[in-house]
Parts: C-alpha cells; structure tokens; sequence
C-alpha cells in the first residue's frame, strides 16, 4: 500500500509543477498583453508622443535626422514605424533595462523609477497593513457583537461615507485642513530638511511620522471594505456547525473568535490582498504629489504634468509589472495557506 | 425508583422568537440505559437536546419554569438550566454530558487537524499535560477502530464520513461523561458504515458504562439500540415506553402509523403508507390535539381540548383521548 | 417581482409603481438615496437644461470679487457667495450637474454594453472567439481603469477630450471586464446544461433564449455593476480634472475645488477663511452623489439577493 501511496505522490508532485508553471507563463502572456495593448493605442491614437516629440524637435530647429535620433533616444522609437514594430523595439530595450530618457530630467528612466519605487512600495505596503490590521479586528468584533444595533448602525453610516470620497478628495481635505490649517501634520517632504537618510532611528522616526498622515489616508479608504467583508464571512462562519460544536465542547470564546472564524474567515481574505494594493498603488498618484513625498506616484504625476512621455510609459509599465506580479503571487501561495485548496488537488 | 435517576427533566418549554416549539416535555433518563427519542423533522427533538447541552441559538429561550435535575455529581443535585452558563462549562459540560452532533460531517473546523480538536477540547477543561492528552486521544481512537498515527495529523477534508462519525463519538467520550446524546449518529452514512458505527456504540455503551441518549427518525436504529422509547410530535411527549411495548403495542395513533409507514421485511404485497398531512407550524398550531389533523382516528374531542400525558402502567405513558375515557368514534 | 399577464399594460404599470412604493416606504434609507439623487441632481440638471436656469454671467475681476461673502443679491443664486472668478457659486454649480450626470452614467452604459457583448459572445460563439475574448477580458482585469483613463487622458489632444462620449470611454476602458467575465460564465454553465440545444430543437432563435434565461440571472450584476461603474467613473472623472487634465471650466466641480484648495494653502484658513464655501460645497456635491448613488445600490441588492428579497417581501405581506 505505501508504494502506490508514493507513487501517487509524485504523480501529484508532477501535475502541481505543471500547474505552476501553467499559471507563471499565462501572467507572462497577460503582461506582455497588457503592456503591448496600451502601447500600441498611444501610438495609434492622435496624441502619439512620438509624432508630437519629433514635430517639437523639428520646430526647435533640428535637422530630420538629428530630431528622429533624438525621438530614438528618450523613446526608442521613430515615428513612421509600424505600431508592432515599436512594440517589439520597445520589449527588446526592456529586458536590456532601458525605459527610455526622461524627457524632462534627461536621465535614464530606469534610474529615475529605481530611486523613487522603494518610497511608493514602503508607503502601499505599510498602509496596507494597517487597513487589514484594523478591518479584519474591527469586522470580526462587528460579527461578534452584532445584536448591539448602535455599534453597528453608526459604522454602518460611517463605512457608507468613506466608501463615497476617493482618496484624493480625502487627501485634498485632509492635507489642508490638518497639514497646512492646523499644522497638526507636517505638510510635505519624506524627511525634514536637516535629517540625514541613512538606517539611524531619528531618520526612520521623522520618515514615519511625516508619513503619518498620508497613511491615515489610505487608510481610511482601503479599510471599511475589509471590514466589511470579514464582517459577512465572519457571520456566516458563526452559524457554521463547528462552531456550534465547539461551543458545546466548551471551547472559549477567545479561541473561537481566533481559531474557527478568523482562520476559516481569512480564506477568501487572502485574495483580495493583491487587488487593493494594486488600487492604493494607483492612489498615490494623487495623493504622493499633494503630500510631496518621494514615489512613483507623484513621478508619474510629474510626468503627466510635463507631458514627459517615456516617462509616463516607464511608470506605466512598472506599476502593471506589479499588480500582474501581486495577482501570480496570491494565487501560487493560496495553496499553502488553504488546507483545502493544497489538499484537495491531491485527493 | 430515585438511586436509578441520572437525569429528571420537568416542564422543559423552550421559546424560539416568543413562539413556543417544545412544550410541557418531561421524562427521566436512567442510569445505563439507551433512551430513544424518536419523532419527525420538526418536531422538536434536538431543540431538546441542544436544550440539555445549554447550546440553544440566541432566538431559543428556555422557560424559568424548567427544570432538569441532575443526579449524577455524587451526593449534589444541580438543576442545569438554572447553573449560570459559566457554572454550568465548569461542571457538567462535556464531563458530565456530552453530544454527537447530527452533522458530524461538518461539526469539525476545516482548517484545525483531528489532533487539535482533541487538545483543545482537553484544554479547555484544565487539562494541560500534553503527554496525558496524547495517552488519553490515543486510548480513544483505538477505541473507535482508528489508526492514530493516519488519523491524528490529518485535515478534515482528508476524511472519510465513517472516519468523521467515530471522531467526534471519540471526541465526546474524552473526559469520560456519563451521559452521551446521539443525534442522527447514523443518517449521513452508508449502509455499511451505518452498521459499522451501531456496533462500535453498542461496545463503547459496555465498556465505558455509558448513557445513551439517542435522538433519531429511523425506527430501525430504535429497535436496535434503544431499550426505552419517547415519541414526540409537534414539541411535546405523546408516547412513552419500552421498546418492546412502543413496537408490538403501540397506542397513539402516530406511533401505529409511524410503525405502518415502515415496510417489513418479506412484506411484499403492501404498498408504504405515508402519514397524511402537513408538518408542523409551530406559529399556527392546530387546536385541541396537535395531530388531529393527520389522524384516522380523531374525534369532535380531539380538536377541541388538548389531551395531556397519563400513566397507564409504570413507565408507559400516551397523550391521547382513545385514552381519557372521552374519545367517540 | 410579480409581472402576471394582465390583459392591459397600464393595470400592470400600476401594479409596477405601487409594489415600488411599498418598497421604498418599508426602507426609508435607500428612498434617502433616491430622493437626494433626484432633488439635489436631477431636477435641478432638468431645470438647467430646459433653460429655466440663467447663464452664467461673465467674470468679474478684483479681489473683492474672489469669494465673496454669501449675499442676498439676485436671489437665491449668491447664497453661497461668489467662486473665485467673481461669479455665482451656486449657479456654478448646478451648471456642473448635466455634465456630470451624463459623463456618469454614459460611462455606466458603455461598461454594462461593451461587458454583455464581450461576456456574451465569447461564451456563446466559443471557439477561437472565445480564446481571444479570454485574453482581452485577463488583460483587461489587471489593469485599474483609472489608471489607464490617466495615461490617456494625459496623451490624448484638447480637442478630442471635450468630447463627453469619448471621456466616458476613457473612464471605462477597462471596467467592463468583470461583467463580461460573469455574462461569459453564466452563458457557458446555461450551454452545458443543453437548455440551448433543446430550445433550438424546439424552434426558439437563439437570440430569445440567450436574453431569456440568461439575462434573469444575469440582472442583478448588471445593475449592480451599472452603479458601481458609474460611481467609480464620476470618482475618476473628477480625480482627473483635478490634475487637469480635462478641457473643463468653471462649471466642473473639481476646478472649483482646485482653485478653493490653492487659495486655502497660499492664505491660510484663518485669512483665506472665506474660500471655505467654495472648497466645501463641490466636495459636498461630489460625495453627496456617490452617496445616494451607494445607496441605491444596497437597496437593489437586497432586490435582487433571494435571501434579502424574500425577507423583505415578507415584511411587505406582514403590513398588509
């Protein structure tokens, strides 16, 4: 028996190999899609950088030549190419690690990004946590006590608002009213002025605090729908019958609240972490400018605002690079945190 | 007659939303016995049962006028339902009383390992010397026929439905109670495994000297494990005895149909004859007898005037007017 | 809901309009959502288009002129003062909702259309159709709309952008995919089922069946989906006019925000207090909007959610 039991072993090894490698070269096919999708509109549509930077070189005075060398170097493609032509041209100087110049600050783009990326990934990253943090502890209390009517209606009034300011309005209210009117907050800038950036306590203290009220922002967006959701599922995992056995069993509250709804709650919780750090990723563009902190935010911000092309692509494709990144991620480690997921392949 | 009582439920009324479903149920479980309880969907059984284990949804109250008195803490009678819920965890829950819950199919936590529901039941009850934990489980699943070594690290997913059964029966039997209720043990199971399940609940009942108290709508499992029988219908008592008494001299109308809807064995010329009628609405309760209704034999008396539970012999008792002295045809 | 066949339509639209009002009387809450919606945007965007609104008057320059205190003058439409071009805010205001509204729910349209088409198709035409549909709809899933209807709106010409159908379009370049990945899933489990073979057997065009059977189950998403889309496309619209990037003047509520906001940041709030009206009342209309709108759509998923409905129909048996 234990030999047919190996065996089944590593016919399953096998097929769960394939089975990642089946999911990595579909996001591949996905990315490259999305990426070649975009490129090739801005291209085709009337306000393609490339026409518009050579005709802008052109009246500057340059010779044809030297324009379209020029449209070459901070793009890397020419005007009258073929649409699929750029886009091949454009994937090949990639996997070499050229995005193109930046058109405004004339450095490579890739220099650019890979200075202010970390800043943008810290920021999604940390406030993220903390939306989970506080919605998951706030919708298992809200599934726990909801026969308390006043608890849940006033956060029910409370969600509903949130739910209706984008993050940038809330951004714009809260920065002038708490950063600048009340200078409760410092008003811009990762650091102040006189802190050295290195590993010591002081430079991560101020980073921190001077991210404080972004934060808070991002916050406030990202966790009502956590809560939410864990709230739902929180519920119905209450009326399971585990829980009732185990109740029976005489098992405490604390350890039902821990192990039985959070752990059986959290399931479906897991997936939705790749989809909102892809919405906070995309929401500091607004809100990394209005507070003037270093990120691929407001650099994208910056880029749009000069009409800095190979920029804005650069910042476009790393942001997708990302998301499409999350989204593989989520689904080849799902296996290891659902029992039920790994297990049933097997059986 | 009281060296013999374990348990003395009296005027047991349990409210769901202010509508009352069990109603004015009392009876005696006695030491060593297999009591069955036996009744229709609906009518009321595991809300008793989930009334004795105190685990009642929020919408269930029970009357203060209940009680249920329990003999069996030595010298001490408690009532259970008047222990405050923290009293009672520390007294009689799962040492005293335990349950095997209908659904064992879902009753464990998918995503603990069958090892942890052992230690954290053992847990919750004082116990924390992992060794003695792991002596007591082990003792237990080989009791129910398990290999622990498979069993103790996998996931409920991983198990069969026979596998699950003995689990949670293993699972009751942990801090030794004295009183084990089975609801539905065997419904969700195969035929085999069914058979399978009856004669390791048999032994246990021998070798741990238990109670059972067996809640079920299959006759055949009454015949075969039960020694004494209450029928309820609607959330009441209409029926009690032996099981021999229940099966070759049934009184209430119920019980007889209940035992004619059942084909026998080598009964090949008859077709089942269902019991007519609608199940129960405990918001619009017929008047008079609850069954009247459905019943072949009710008279002008039966819709008028509730007949209540009397003594005919020691131990025999019947809700129903052909009884009272005023049934007409 | 309860269409019997009558046998006059009029008995039937009656019917229609009193299970609504039963419906709304039961749950004030969402009857708030329909009724801000109403009074607070429609009528006034109706009034506005049908000419019984002035024009906005010219600008007025000087510095007494830039938010001027609320006056009773030429009431009601300086009782929220001037905006910081000297005119009046409130007539500002309202000249902003047509737009907004249209922008909204055209973007709305364009998701649900283009979704039930895509979703739809690939799951009845299958095949390489299909295949292709599936990699446009995983593509069109990794990409946040906003994101995009940024890049485009920052490349695109001025021109092309004044346009409100092709800004809708922007704003829902890729919203459409969710639905169009339920459309094609419920086309393909109602496929495998035979319903289809059968029908066609029996005679029906494809079309009937598919919009039939498809569409019952399909309801709830749809309209689910035609609010939450507009919701997000009037969140987008207005964080990308705030950058600027829409040809749009006074009118658009995110101009006068911006404005309201730089004079608030350069003056303070203790002496560029006044701007205070118009930094708040179009951040009031922005959310105001999504509110009702939010609303609304918690009162049409508990129309369309059987547990829900069931409970609160019986709620409406109980009143009778």
């Amino acid at each position: 028996m234990t030999r047919k039991y190996y065996l089944l072993r590593k016919i399953y090894r096998w097929s769960l190999l394939k089975w990642y490698v089946n999911r990595v070269i579909y996001s591949v096919v996905a990315w490259f899609f999305a990426i070649a999708f975009t490129f090739a509109l801005i291209r085709l549509s009337p306000g393609d950088p490339a026409t518009i930077l050579f005709s802008s070189f052109r009246a500057q005075g340059y010779s044809i030549e030297d324009a379209k060398r020029m449209v070459q170097m901070y793009i890397g493609v020419l005007p009258e190419e073929p649409v699929w032509y750029s886009i091949l041209k454009f994937y090949v100087n990639m996997f070499r690690g050229d995005l193109g110049v930046s058109i405004n600050w004339r450095i490579p783009v890739t220099k650019l990004i890979g200075m202010m990326l970390p800043w943008s990934i810290f920021y999604a990253a940390w406030s993220l946590a903390w939306a989970i943090i506080i919605g998951v502890i706030l919708g298992l209390l809200m599934a726990y006590y909801r026969h308390i009517t006043i608890l849940n209606s006033t956060l029910r009034v409370v969600f509903s608002v949130l739910r209706s300011i984008p993050a940038w309005l809330l951004a714009v209210i809260l920065h002038i009213y708490l950063a600048i009117g009340y200078r409760i907050f410092p008003p811009s800038g990762a650091y102040p002025a006189g802190v050295q950036p290195g590993l010591s306590l002081s430079f991560i203290g101020a980073v921190l605090w001077h991210y404080t009220l972004p934060v808070i922002v991002l916050v406030l967006t990202a966790f009502p729908g956590w809560a939410l959701g864990m709230m739902a599922m929180a519920v119905s995992v209450l009326h399971e019958d585990y829980v009732v056995y185990a109740k029976a069993r005489g098992i405490s509250s604390k350890r039902i609240l821990t192990s039985y709804v959070a752990k059986n709650s959290i399931l479906p919780i897991y997936t939705q972490i790749a989809p909102t750090l892809a919405t906070l990723l995309v929401g500091t563009v607004w809100i990394e400018s209005r507070f003037v902190l270093p990120g691929i935010g407001s650099l994208l911000a910056t880029a749009i605002g000069v009409r800095d092309y190979s920029l804005m692509i650069g910042c476009y494709v790393v942001v997708i690079t990302a998301i499409v990144f999350g989204n593989l991620l989520t689904d080849l480690t799902y296996g290891f945190i659902d029992p039920r997921a790994r297990i049933s392949e097997e059986v | 007659m009281t060296n013999n009582v374990l348990l003395d439920i009296k005027k047991l009324r349990v409210d769901f939303l202010g509508v009352p479903t069990v109603r004015d149920v009392d009876f005696k479980i006695f030491k060593k016995e297999t009591l069955g309880i036996i009744g229709e969907s609906g009518s009321g059984k595991t809300t008793i049962a989930r009334a004795i284990m105190r685990i009642l949804s929020e919408d269930g109250t029970i009357s203060p006028d209940s009680s249920a008195i329990y003999y069996g803490l030595g010298d001490r009678e408690v009532d259970m339902f008047k222990l405050s819920l923290t009293e009672y965890s520390r007294l009689i829950r799962w040492k005293e009383t335990s349950m095997v819950f209908q659904s064992a199919l879902s009753s464990l936590n998918p995503t603990l390992r069958v090892k942890d529901h052992f230690v954290e039941t053992a847990k919750a009850h004082g116990l924390s010397n992992p060794s003695k934990i792991m002596e007591r489980t082990w003792e237990l699943l080989e009791a129910v026929k398990l290999d622990p070594d498979r069993v103790l690290r996998m996931f409920t997913v991983e198990l069969s439905g026979g596998m699950k059964q003995r689990i949670v029966i293993a699972l009751s039997l942990l801090l030794n109670p004295k009183i084990v209720i089975l609801d539905e043990p065997t419904t969700a199971l195969d035929v085999l495994t069914q058979r399978a399940i009856l004669d390791l609940l048999k032994k246990l009942h021998e070798t741990f000297k238990l109670t059972y108290v067996l809640i079920t709508h299959d006759i055949a499992l009454i015949a075969d494990l039960a020694n004494r029988v209450i029928v309820i219908y609607a959330g009441k008592i209409i029926e009690e005895g032996s099981v021999e008494d229940i099966f070759y001299n049934p009184l209430h109308p119920y019980t007889k149909l209940l035992l004619e809807a059942v084909p026998k064995l080598g009964e090949f010329d008859r077709l089942p004859k269902p019991i007519p009628g609608v199940s129960i609405d405990y918001m619009n309760l017929p008047s008079g007898c609850s069954f009247h209704p459905r019943c072949p034999y009710a008279s002008n008396i039966c819709m008028v005037k509730e007949p209540s539970l009397i003594n005919i012999e020691k131990n025999r008792r019947v809700a129903c007017h052909i009884y009272t002295g005023l049934w007409k045809k | 809901m309860s269409p019997t066949r009558t046998s006059s339509m009029y008995d039937a639209i009656r019917r229609l309009f009193l299970f609504f009002f039963k419906i709304f009387w039961r749950r004030k809450k969402a009857f708030t959502g329909f009724i801000i919606l109403l009074v607070v945007y429609v009528i006034p965007a109706i009034l506005a288009i049908a000419g019984l609104v002035p024009k906005l008057p010219p600008a007025k320059a000087g510095w007494e002129n830039m938010y001027a205190p609320p006056s009773l003058n030429d009431f009601p439409w300086y009782i929220f003062g001037t905006d910081f071009t000297g005119r009046p805010l409130l007539l500002c205001l309202i000249w902003g909702i047509p737009s907004a509204l249209a922008i909204a729910f055209l973007a709305g349209l364009f998701t649900i259309g283009i979704g039930l088409i895509i979703g739809l198709s690939a799951g009845y035409i299958g095949g390489l159709w299909d295949s292709i549909a599936g990699i446009i709809m995983d593509v069109a899933l990794c990409i946040p709309s906003i994101f995009l209807a940024l890049i485009f709106a920052a490349v695109l010409p001025t021109d092309l952008k004044r346009n409100p159908f092709i800004i809708a379009a922007i704003l829902s370049i890729t919203a459409w995919a969710w639905l169009a990945r339920s459309a094609r899933a419920q086309v393909l489990s109602l496929k495998k089922k035979d319903v289809i073979l059968v029908a066609k057997a029996m005679g029906f065009r494809t079309w009937k069946i598919i919009f039939d059977d498809v569409m019952r189950y399909l309801m709830p998403f749809i309209f689910m989906s035609l609010i939450m889309s507009t919701v997000s496309a009037i969140s987008g619209y207005f964080g990308i006019a705030f950058l600027g990037l829409f040809p749009v003047d006074v009118t658009n509520w995110s101009i006068q925000l911006s404005q309201a906001m730089s004079y608030l940041g350069a003056l303070g709030l203790i002496r560029g207090g006044k701007a205070q009206l118009g930094f708040w009342l179009p951040t009031i209309m922005m959310i105001l909007i999504q509110v009702a709108l939010v609303n609304i759509s918690e009162i049409v998923e508990e129309l369309f959610n059987p547990v829900l409905r069931v409970r609160l129909l019986g709620e409406i048996e109980k009143k009778k």
